[in-house]
């Protein structure tokens, strides 16, 4: 069951978008992270507006052939940035 | 009288005697190598070939390599402190790791990456990888495929540039290797030209490909290799990022460059491609890297 929180992403991680990825990078933690496509849209919507339901339910909208696995991608996606610091959920 | 003592063989054996000094210069830095005695002098030599003597920098450091009382056993310093004793081969090995090490750690000014290099016809080929990665053997193999030779270990890019420039080394392998490369070198007929201790061999890189090792080449494609016995061979692109992840991982310098030289790594992947490399012998590599590199 999705959080109804809504992350928001730390400010002190550089990132670079490369093509559809995403590469974050905290400098003085010297922590990198590398997004696929799907991480890298998820962490574009990690803009302290929408819930992780809402960020589902966008993810789903746009890519329905993939609406069973996305609530689970975006957990596990979440999870991860939340681990390395680069996001945080109100 | 005078040119009875020139001739003289105790003339040459006190020149010999005399501490004479080889500047290392890489990545903008300088270490000294002070040295006394035809042992230290033959060590300096067959490890610092071709490594530049004309850095812009003031050294940093000095060793000091000298005979010890010991016959074919050799005594290094760090300034006057006294680090190892012990034989010509495995006092080498310590003190090309120590001089990698010491101008690593002050490099600035450029990306340091843990990385082979080569080229072929002028495109250079960086070959970035963690220790046993299987660079300096892939390295080795490359060079009997007459690839030009930059070093198997360390390689600098200045700022804002592609030029690779090579810390300049005999080739490090692992005795580990000598399976794999018996079939490309002879090592008991080679043994007088090598040196070699209970870890590895250092060969001076001209015993694989005669060519003078390059000061430099520009860089055209990146490979990360991994040497996985019994695996099945891949060679596959990576993405942009993809790529600026596994080059991050191998750039040594990070903790001296603005931004961590994350700007920098990302500038390269955007404009050279790059492949991941896992190979369990040679044969299966063929021609490809070649044929990427005439891409």
């Amino acid at each position: 069951m999705p959080s109804p929180q809504k992350p928001w992403r730390k400010p002190d991680y550089r990132l670079e978008l490369l093509d559809n990825e995403l590469l974050l990078f905290h400098p003085s933690r010297t922590v990198i992270l590398y997004c696929n496509p799907t991480a890298s849209l998820i962490w574009q919507l990690c803009d302290g507006q929408h819930t992780t339901q809402e960020i589902v339910a966008l993810l789903s909208a746009a890519y329905p052939e993939a609406s069973q696995a996305i609530p689970t991608d975006v957990e596990s996606v979440l999870q991860q940035l939340q681990q390395a610091g680069a996001i945080e959920l109100d | 009288m005078l040119k009875a003592f020139y001739n003289s063989s105790s003339k040459r054996e006190l020149l010999s005697l005399i501490e004479k000094t080889r500047l290392i210069s890489f990545a903008n830095n300088t270490i000294a190598i002070t040295y006394s005695g035809a042992l230290p002098a033959r060590i300096v030599d067959f490890l610092y070939r071709y490594v530049p003597a004309n850095g812009s920098t003031p050294p940093h450091l000095t060793y000091r390599l000298l005979p010890a009382d010991i016959p074919n056993r050799v005594r290094l310093y760090q300034g006057e402190v006294f680090i190892y004793e012990d034989s010509p081969e495995l006092v080498a090995e310590l003190l090309l790791g120590e001089s990698c090490y010491h101008l690593a750690a002050q490099s600035q000014s450029g990306l340091l990456f843990h990385a082979a290099g080569l080229a072929k016809a002028g495109a250079g080929l960086l070959l970035p990888g963690q220790t046993g990665a299987g660079k300096s053997t892939l390295t080795t193999w490359l060079l009997t495929q007459r690839f030009d030779y930059l070093t198997d270990e360390l390689i600098f890019i200045p700022w804002g540039t592609h030029m690779m420039q090579p810390l300049t080394r005999p080739l490090n392998l692992k005795r580990s290797a000598r399976t794999v490369l018996y079939p490309l070198f002879d090592f008991a007929t080679q043994s007088a030209n090598i040196l070699s201790s209970p870890r590895v061999d250092l060969i001076p890189p001209t015993l694989f490909n005669p060519a003078v090792p390059l000061r430099q080449a520009s860089l055209s494609l990146i490979i990360f290799p991994h040497y996985q016995p019994d695996s099945d061979f891949t060679l596959r692109p990576l993405s942009r990022a993809q790529a600026g992840l596994e080059l991050m991982r191998c750039l040594i310098n990070a903790r001296n460059l603005a931004g961590q030289g994350f700007s920098e790594v990302t500038r390269l992947v955007k404009a050279i491609p790059a492949y991941k490399l896992s190979y369990t012998n040679f044969e299966q590599i063929g021609d490809q890297i070649t044929a990427l590199l005439s891409l």
